[in-house]
């Protein structure tokens, strides 16, 4: 609570008058106890620097004299050997386990002397010398990483540092003082550290919204903690040096040997000691409370005491609950059979780094005080405390161990070994267990290795049956190739050609239609014809390599010679002629203009021939219902149909795109459409500003007129129109005049 | 929960009612609130009260009674915030030891509210027993003290009234020792902050 910690932590110490702070405090409380004329310091249970000094000094004498009433261990252990032959097993157990102990904290010692062998000071000096360099291992703050995220999984990380810094600054500062304080000093620097710590609880933000129970809990953690790890340093907290914490273990041990006749009559307790549960109890009881030593933080050894006082307590209660009447003499009766290691050391342990506000209050707390009645108890045990006569009270002190060697003794000493049996199989079982859960871990995980590859094999199996691996080859891609193979092969290929030619024809058709609306029907009759004539160019092709210039004048040729030959060209074109009008700036598709514009020549020849160019499209309409005058009636509504819908979608489409992005996606998306029928055009798309490729075209002027007319506010087509106009006027005249209405007869 | 606000000591010689009178107190109203009482004994009982606003868990800490133990009771004082001395008033015997306790009482723990409880009322008021103790000296000793009760644990009559009142006392104590500490507290919050201020503006 809010009791100072200025309190005697030993349990001896708390027969004596230990004085509370109260909440008056007037000037004589100031005053050094002893009423010598300096100021008192609660730190020093009220005395001045110099009285309690003093005091203590005086203390620890009289410590001693009091436990010099107990045996002397000097004079014990000249005749400890000839006692162990005349030990029961019980008390040869327990001898066994003792010097086990010692043997362990002497490892200790030698491990610690090892570690701070820099210095070869004496024990109390080399401690100091050694701390600069000392460092808590990582293993403590790893441990309380995850012990603190296992326990406290709500709260927020900032506690959890908040924590780890305080052990790690508690157990830093335990260790420096260790060696300069004395016991009682460092039990309540420890005292004020928990204080510490609670109060920060208090103060800091990050606890704002943490409740009490929380917070009680969290200060138990601390205390674990720190605890735990310096209990495992010998000398430290533990029966540490300067105390006769160990000679008073020995001196225990030996006097609870010496006791072992005691009964439950002496001590006038209930106890069934024919009752098979009753007895089971007591095991029970007896193992907590020598599992107490292995504990290792004060809250552990307390919630060992408290266990085993609760074993005691149903032993006790047969009919009505057990009242502390009951408890004390059963537990002063367990302990004598128990004689648990170190109990003077442990007893102090808790007394002095336990958290004082635990100890003093609650369950755990009155537990430990009955215990520490116990000891206390067995360590004044004299002839009247058991209601016994003196001389009869000698005799048995004087001639000990074989009298209680009963059935009691014998059951009891097994019970210690049943107990360490009992731990070792919990130890063995646990072993077991993990090894069961690695191994189901490891199935587990080679289970999902074996399900994953078989997931993964199946999805790529999925996926190469949805997918098959042979992958149709763009046909026209590799036709390019396959042409000229086909050229130099000949005629053979041809038809497989058409076969695979006509489903794209036929499915590239939309395409126009959805660019150019109308144009298609007419390019409809015009592509059954070219389907069918389509071989007649292909074979033409076969003669000529694939430069382009070439075949156009080939084409032309050959359309001199047919007009169905070059009306597949015709009807590629005219397509290309409308995306032109999509895209007219860009110098790359200018080759390509040329060519479309050769097509377009057919009907807008006369037209670009005599109209200024802006007003091509709406001359258009005129233009060509003047030629379908001259052709059927039936032939000329499609054509017009055509090009109306044509021209100003051109335009409108021109515009947005013109600026200065020639090659828009869509532009090329038809573009290489067309290029799978011609793929020549490629090339051309390839080396867009091939002169050559004009020059092959004498009528391209004209075209490029067209282009004009189509395009008038590209500067880009003007200059080629410009240039294209040198030849213009011979390729106007003499081409497209002939050609184009023998094509548009024969598409029909 | 196994934590107290309050610890009460229970003393007493033996079989002048200690267990009966906690067991009383713990058991005959909220049964169903205190499952493992019943299991586990009368030893230590834990219990919440209301006192003021605020809900105090008491615990009771029973004493062994006897005799031989008398010099190990003082170990049970410690820290202690009430203790209850149980006689009775038949019994000139069970008084004798409460003068004794009484006297350790007020030289070890100062603090602690020393309250005295005859015990086995019932039987007083029937007449089965007379009364040997006389209630002058009861009245005399009771003085500086913190509260004289009569109670049968048999009825039940004024075991409530006791523990409630020791609940009361000790809740302004401890409202009381909580204010000093709040204080405290506010005062270190405030003393960091300075800090924290101080440290803002002067870096040197």
């Amino acid at each position: 609570m809010w009791y100072g910690p200025n309190l005697q932590r030993s349990y001896k110490y708390m027969m004596f008058a230990s004085k509370m702070p109260s909440l008056r405090i007037d000037k004589s409380d100031l005053k050094c106890k002893n009423g010598c004329d300096y100021f008192g310091n609660p730190q020093w249970q009220g005395y001045c620097s110099k009285c309690h000094r003093e005091q203590m000094q005086r203390q620890r004498k009289a410590e001693k004299e009091s436990s010099a009433t107990l045996p002397k261990p000097e004079q014990k252990k000249t005749d400890r050997g000839l006692k162990i032959t005349s030990h029961s097993s019980f008390s040869k157990f327990e001898e066994k386990r003792l010097r086990q102990s010692e043997t362990l904290k002497k490892a200790n010692l030698l491990k610690f002397s090892v570690f701070k062998k820099s210095s070869t000071d004496d024990h109390d000096h080399s401690a100091e010398k050694r701390l600069p360099e000392f460092k808590i291992p990582a293993m403590v703050n790893e441990g309380m990483k995850s012990d603190f995220r296992m326990k406290f999984s709500q709260l927020s990380p900032s506690m959890d540092r908040d924590a780890r810094v305080f052990v790690h600054s508690f157990i830093m500062d335990v260790i420096k003082c260790a060696n300069v304080l004395t016991v009682d000093e460092l039990s309540e620097r420890v005292q004020r550290q928990y204080q510490r710590f609670m109060r920060h609880m208090d103060t800091s933000s990050h606890f704002t919204n943490v409740d009490s129970d929380t917070k009680e809990l969290l200060m138990d953690f601390v205390e674990k903690h720190a605890m735990t790890y310096l209990h495992e340093l010998p000398s430290v907290v533990f029966s540490p040096t300067g105390t006769d914490d160990e000679r008073l273990d020995r001196a225990m041990s030996e006097r609870i040997q010496q006791l072992s006749w005691v009964g439950e009559k002496h001590l006038e307790c209930k106890l069934d000691r024919s009752n098979a549960e009753c007895r089971q109890l007591l095991y029970k009881a007896i193992s907590e409370l020598l599992g107490m030593d292995s504990a290792l933080s004060p809250g552990g050894k307390l919630s060992r005491v408290r266990r085993a006082c609760r074993h005691v307590l149903r032993l006790c209660s047969h009919a009505a609950p057990a009242s502390a009447d009951d408890l004390l003499p059963a537990l002063i009766f367990t302990v004598l059979k128990a004689n648990p290691p170190r109990l003077v050391s442990n007893i102090n342990f808790v007394t002095r780094f336990c958290n004082a506000q635990r100890l003093m209050t609650g369950e755990g707390g009155y537990y430990f005080t009955n215990l520490c009645c116990a000891v206390s108890f067995i360590e004044n045990l004299t002839a009247e405390s058991l209601n016994m006569d003196k001389k009869e009270f000698d005799s048995y002190m004087a001639m000990p161990a074989s009298i209680g060697g009963s059935s009691w003794a014998a059951a009891l000493s097994l019970c210690g070994a049943a107990r360490e049996a009992q731990e070792q199989r919990e130890g063995a079982a646990q072993v077991l267990a993990q090894a069961q859960q690695l191994q189901a871990r490891a199935d587990s995980l080679a289970a999902n290795a074996l399900s994953f590859e078989e997931q993964i094999a199946k999805k790529v199996q999925d996926v190469l049956a949805k997918t098959p691996l042979e992958i149709k080859p763009r046909r026209e891609l590799p036709r390019f190739g396959k042409f000229k193979e086909i050229n130099t092969a000949a005629l053979i290929d041809l038809g497989s050609n058409n076969d695979t030619e006509e489903p794209k024809a036929t499915a590239k058709q939309p395409q126009p239609q959805a660019t150019t609306t109308q144009l298609t029907e007419p390019v409809y009759t015009a592509t059954d014809s070219v389907e069918i004539t389509h071989k007649q160019p292909d074979t033409s092709v076969i003669v000529q390599p694939s430069d382009e210039p070439k075949l156009n004048i080939l084409g032309f040729e050959v359309i001199e010679r047919e007009s169905p030959s070059k009306s597949p060209q015709n009807w590629d074109l005219k397509k290309t002629g409308s995306t032109e009008l999509l895209t007219p700036s860009p110098l790359g598709f200018t080759p390509f203009d040329s060519r479309s514009i050769d097509e377009l020549m057919t009907p807008d020849e006369f037209v670009t021939d005599h109209l200024p160019p802006g007003l091509s499209n709406i001359n258009y309409d005129i233009d060509l219902s003047d030629f379908s005058g001259d052709n059927s009636i039936a032939e000329d509504a499609p054509k017009t149909e055509n090009k109306d819908p044509f021209s100003p979608d051109g335009l409108r489409k021109t515009v947005p795109f013109d600026p200065f992005a020639p090659q828009t996606s869509k532009d090329y998306a038809v573009l290489e459409s067309f290029d799978e029928f011609s793929f020549v055009h490629k090339n051309q798309e390839t080396d867009p500003f091939e002169v050559v490729h004009r020059g092959n075209n004498p009528f391209s002027p004209v075209e490029m007129r067209a282009d004009l007319e189509n395009d008038p506010f590209t500067p880009q087509k003007k200059s080629t129109s410009i240039l294209d106009d040198n030849d213009s006027p011979t390729s106007a005249c003499l081409l497209p005049s002939p050609l184009l209405p023998q094509s548009s007869k024969k598409s029909t | 929960m196994s934590r107290c606000d309050i610890k009460v000591v229970l003393l007493g010689s033996e079989h002048v009612g200690k267990t009966s009178l906690v067991l009383r107190y713990v058991n005959c109203r909220f049964n169903a609130d205190i499952p493992y009482q019943n299991t586990v004994g009368a030893a230590f009982c834990a219990k919440t009260v209301r006192a003021g606003d605020k809900d105090f868990n008491i615990g009771i800490w029973d004493t062994a009674g006897s005799e031989r133990y008398e010099a190990m009771t003082k170990i049970y004082y410690r820290g202690a915030h009430a203790a209850i001395i149980c006689y009775e008033p038949s019994s000139v015997a069970s008084w004798n030891r409460l003068r004794h306790w009484l006297q350790e009482l007020r030289t070890v723990e100062e603090d602690c509210k020393v309250y005295l409880c005859g015990t086995k009322k019932d039987l007083l008021d029937s007449g089965y027993v007379s009364r040997e103790v006389s209630q002058d000296i009861v009245a005399t000793y009771s003085q500086g003290l913190c509260g004289h009760f009569l109670t049968s644990s048999k009825t039940g009559e004024n075991v409530d009234e006791l523990f409630q009142k020791i609940a009361d006392d000790c809740a302004a104590d401890l409202k009381l020792m909580k204010e000093v500490e709040d204080l405290r507290v506010q005062l270190a919050k405030d003393e960091a902050a300075y800090r924290v201020k101080n440290n803002n503006y002067c870096i040197c």
